[in-house]
């Protein structure tokens, strides 16, 4: 049965929240009485307690404190809270640059302990549409892709992206991962070349390298920064297994302060630091003298589409295949942005890279600050 | 209704010296100095009994409520950023003007008196009805029905066609809604009016001194453990906790009864008294949001007096009352300790889970404590019964009933008979999301059984070797005034119990 599931606002007009519906277990009282007592985002819900939920939605027959643990009702709010909203990412309302567009999926599988497909949920994230059906229905999950997909279709190049096989396995019952439910983002659309790369998280990419500033801008500010040749056990057995070949970017990491674990969602008023890892092979062995480095970070709110830099460090550093520079005490305002950095190292006293390889762009991380 | 905001001298002129020396530069907000204004209305306007209010002005408190309701939560005249400045869990406060309550200490009264005055202008602002006014829920009132949730409160649709109430919560208590009654021990006052001294010692009217305003400072007085605490344990749901009890209308008549409940004590003299002296008391400073939305601060000593200070009164009060902030308050003292020396003369531990049924924890009385509590007995000393190390993961939607020596067999005791200790209600115990040294190291609850033991031994129902507690739990009556079978939800656990006796100084 197909159905399309009514936004927030038609089931309690006085309390425009997000749609807690989308999590799994979550009903539209147990939505409304969320919203009515104040819980209005995924941020919101994701810090309450069981208790709290217990209390916020008392009196409703079924549901219970192991329910709401089994079904990790906070985990999926945390997870709905890093992910754009369907009215903060509005590449529908933004002048096409170079024909880029996007259309972004959520497929939700219900799984059985069998890993069969019970139900499929799917919702075009720019239109809020949704359709739920029983099972799985491969005619069914593209039809809907490129009915969505269709106001794009200007380029013929979109449709096809919308069509390429990558997009299907997403929710191929063959690669669900054993777990109860699972959801994935499928972006459909002209994926910017630079300096995104962000495949693994298959989120919808933004393109910060567009408007990425002069490293001289007035607005950045020198701050506190630690570098370290130390690497993670974990990234070195990963650069073992590759010879790469050029310099590059392992990875950008955002770290609350005081923390060394890598986090997605912080309050505003939380500093955080942000790390990147550069593979930079052979490097150690060529160049063993002393480098100079400069590092900006810049990030692009998904509301309304401004890059800024706002974090730049310099200094010195000795090269090696592991290298880490950390940027420190950095906040932003409440909004979800995607950060990605600009790294250049040069001899000490220039400014350009020792090679262009030297110049090293890092693919974009997610962050949702509340 | 009185939208005047006071300028600073205007304010000196009406508050004197003391209040004047109280008026502070907002710390949190920055801009703008906020100061607390003083009302002009002659006379007071009157909280009266909700079941005393016309139809009309049922119909303004709804439109108040629902004007509120309706706007923005991050608006401080908004219901929610109202809720929030009394509870939000702890670790997504993103106003620091949320979780602001105080429980526990000296501080309960006076903080919820504030709230309750901004409040009520907020709401009088939004319902467009210039003599709006909160009224309260007079539970302990000697007839049954006092003991129901006020109807204009349990209907989830009025009018026709059918639109929502916006007094109705659907989260209370199974049974609240529709009739059933808070239980009589919960609603007694008895106790708390009884009690001549504010703060200090183990047991008084107000709460324990404090070192600083707290959410939960675990020293609260007679009256916020009964019938306060009792009362939001039996409504239950939202106002089951306090991280979410003023989201519910009721919890704003509920402490409007509270608040008269003080200016009756105050009222019955005998030494009875707010502590002006004591500049722990008078000197901090809270900070609210006037009907514009504008942050000010107020502190104790612009608060004393209702009728005079604040503008308003209660249908029940009679001459002002209050007292006046002293123009030298007494040094600080340290808080919550008792120098009362005390001597723990028995105890029993070990893992006791309280629930629907009775359950009766015996304490041996060695010889040390036969002839402790036989000396106690004959001089002007206090017996103590301590409950340590609760515990509980969520709202138990029942308080539980405290005997002495209860004799077997009996399941449904009378909480007017010797027996009767007191209750032990769970709510503001625990704060926020769990709280941190509760959490781990569990609460403690003290019963005075000095005039039951006193009382016992005259019946000849004092054991001299044994004492027997036994903890009954008691939920929601039926609305016809019968018992109703208790269903405790979340089972709350203890692991000490002991007897102390205290010797005056």
């Amino acid at each position: 049965m197909d159905s399309k599931r009514p936004r927030s606002s038609e089931t309690n007009p006085s309390a425009k929240g997000d749609n807690f519906k989308l999590i799994k277990g979550v009903s539209a009282t147990v939505e409304s009485r969320l919203h009515q007592a104040g819980i209005l985002t995924y941020a919101q819900f994701a810090s309450l307690s069981t208790e709290d939920i217990i209390t916020l939605v008392a009196n409703l027959s079924g549901l219970t404190v192991e329910r709401i643990i089994r079904q990790n009702w906070t985990g999926q709010a945390r997870e709905l809270a890093l992910r754009p909203k369907s009215d903060e990412p509005v590449e529908e309302k933004t002048p096409p640059v170079n024909g880029e567009r996007y259309a972004t999926f959520v497929a939700e599988l219900s799984l059985d302990a069998n890993n069969n497909i019970i139900n499929t949920r799917i919702r075009h994230v720019q239109s809020g549409d949704e359709m739920t059906w029983g099972k799985w229905r491969e005619d069914q999950f593209v039809k809907f892709f490129t009915e969505h997909a269709n106001p794009y279709k200007a380029e013929t190049s979109v449709k096809q992206e919308a069509e390429k096989p990558e997009a299907a396995p997403a929710a191929s019952p063959s690669e669900t991962p054993p777990f109860n439910q699972t959801a994935v983002e499928v972006t459909a659309g002209a994926i910017p070349a630079e300096p995104i790369r962000d495949a693994e998280k298959t989120e919808t990419a933004a393109k910060p390298s567009s408007a990425k500033p002069s490293p001289a801008s007035p607005t950045m500010t020198e701050i506190a920064t630690k570098v370290s040749t130390e690497a993670a056990a974990e990234i070195a057995t990963e650069i073992s297994t590759e010879a790469a070949i050029k310099p590059r970017a392992r990875k950008l990491e955002i770290l609350a302060a005081g923390s060394d674990l890598p986090s997605t969602l912080l309050r505003h008023d939380q500093a955080f630091d942000v790390r990147v890892s550069l593979d930079l092979p052979g490097a150690a062995d060529s160049r063993k003298e002393t480098m100079a480095y400069t590092a900006i970070v810049y990030a692009r709110s998904l509301s309304d589409k401004r890059a800024q830099s706002f974090s730049r460090a310099s200094g010195k550093i000795t090269l090696s295949e592991r290298t880490v520079i950390k940027l420190g005490g950095i906040s932003l305002k409440p909004g979800a942005y995607r950060l990605a950095a600009d790294v250049t190292i040069h001899q000490p006293g220039q400014s350009a890279p020792l090679t262009p390889d030297f110049h090293i762009q890092t693919e974009a991380a997610l962050i949702r600050v509340y | 209704m009185n939208k005047q905001l006071f300028t600073r001298r205007q304010f000196l002129q009406q508050t004197g010296g003391a209040g004047g020396a109280l008026l502070l530069e907002n710390p949190i907000f920055g801009d703008g100095l906020g100061v607390a204004s003083a009302p002009t209305r002659t006379p007071a306007l009157i909280r009266k009994d909700i079941d005393a209010l016309t139809g009309p002005e049922i119909t303004a408190l709804r439109t108040g409520v629902s004007v509120m309701q309706s706007r923005s939560a991050s608006s401080p005249t908004s219901w929610i950023f109202q809720a929030n400045i009394h509870g939000f869990p702890q670790g997504d406060g993103s106003n620091p003007a949320w979780r602001k309550c105080q429980h526990g200490s000296f501080f309960f009264l006076a903080w919820h008196r504030m709230y309750l005055y901004f409040f009520e202008r907020i709401l009088r602002a939004a319902s467009g009805s210039q003599n709006l006014t909160l009224p309260y829920w007079n539970y302990s009132k000697d007839t049954t029905a006092a003991r129901a949730l006020p109807p204009p409160f349990r209907a989830q649709t009025i009018g026709n066609p059918p639109a929502s109430n916006p007094l109705y919560v659907a989260q209370r208590a199974p049974g609240i809604n529709t009739g059933s009654l808070l239980p009589p021990s919960a609603v007694q006052t008895g106790l708390a009016m009884g009690t001549l001294n504010f703060t200090g010692g183990a047991f008084n009217f107000g709460g324990r001194t404090a070192p600083a305003p707290a959410n939960s400072a675990g020293g609260g007085g007679r009256l916020e453990f009964q019938p306060h605490n009792a009362v939001h344990v039996q409504v239950g749901g939202l106002m089951g906790s306090p991280s979410w009890a003023a989201r519910d209308p009721i919890f704003w008549l509920h402490h409007a009864n509270i608040d008269r409940l003080w200016n009756q004590w105050l009222s019955m003299g005998g030494g009875r008294a707010s502590p002006v002296t004591s500049a722990q008391w008078t000197t901090p400073a809270f900070t609210f949001f006037t009907e514009t939305g504008a942050p000010v601060t107020m502190s104790a000593c612009q608060i004393l007096n209702s009728a005079t200070q604040l503008g308003y009164r209660y249908d029940t009060d009679g001459a002002p009352v209050g007292g006046v902030c002293a123009t030298t308050p007494t040094p600080p003292v340290i808080a919550g300790v008792s120098a009362v020396p005390q001597q723990t003369i028995a105890s029993r531990q070990g893992n006791v889970t309280l629930g629907d049924q009775p359950v009766t924890v015996s304490v041996a009385l060695g010889t040390q404590a036969k002839a402790a509590l036989k000396a106690a007995a004959a001089g002007d000393k206090t017996y103590l019964l301590n409950i340590e190390g609760i515990t509980y993961t969520g709202q138990s939607g029942a308080h539980f009933e405290v005997y002495l020596n209860l004799p077997a067999g009996i399941s449904e005791p009378d909480w007017k008979g010797p027996h009767y200790a007191g209750n032990l209600a769970l709510f503001g115990m625990r704060h926020h999301g769990g709280g941190s040294h509760a959490a781990h190291a569990g609460l403690k609850h003290t019963f005075d059984i000095t005039e039951v033991a006193r009382n016992l031994r005259a019946r000849n129902l004092w054991n001299e070797n044994r004492l027997s507690v036994t903890f009954v739990a008691r939920g929601l009556d039926n609305p016809d005034g019968t018992r109703r079978k208790p269903k405790v939800m979340a089972k709350p656990k203890f692991t000490l119990i002991s007897l102390v006796v205290e010797s005056p100084q």
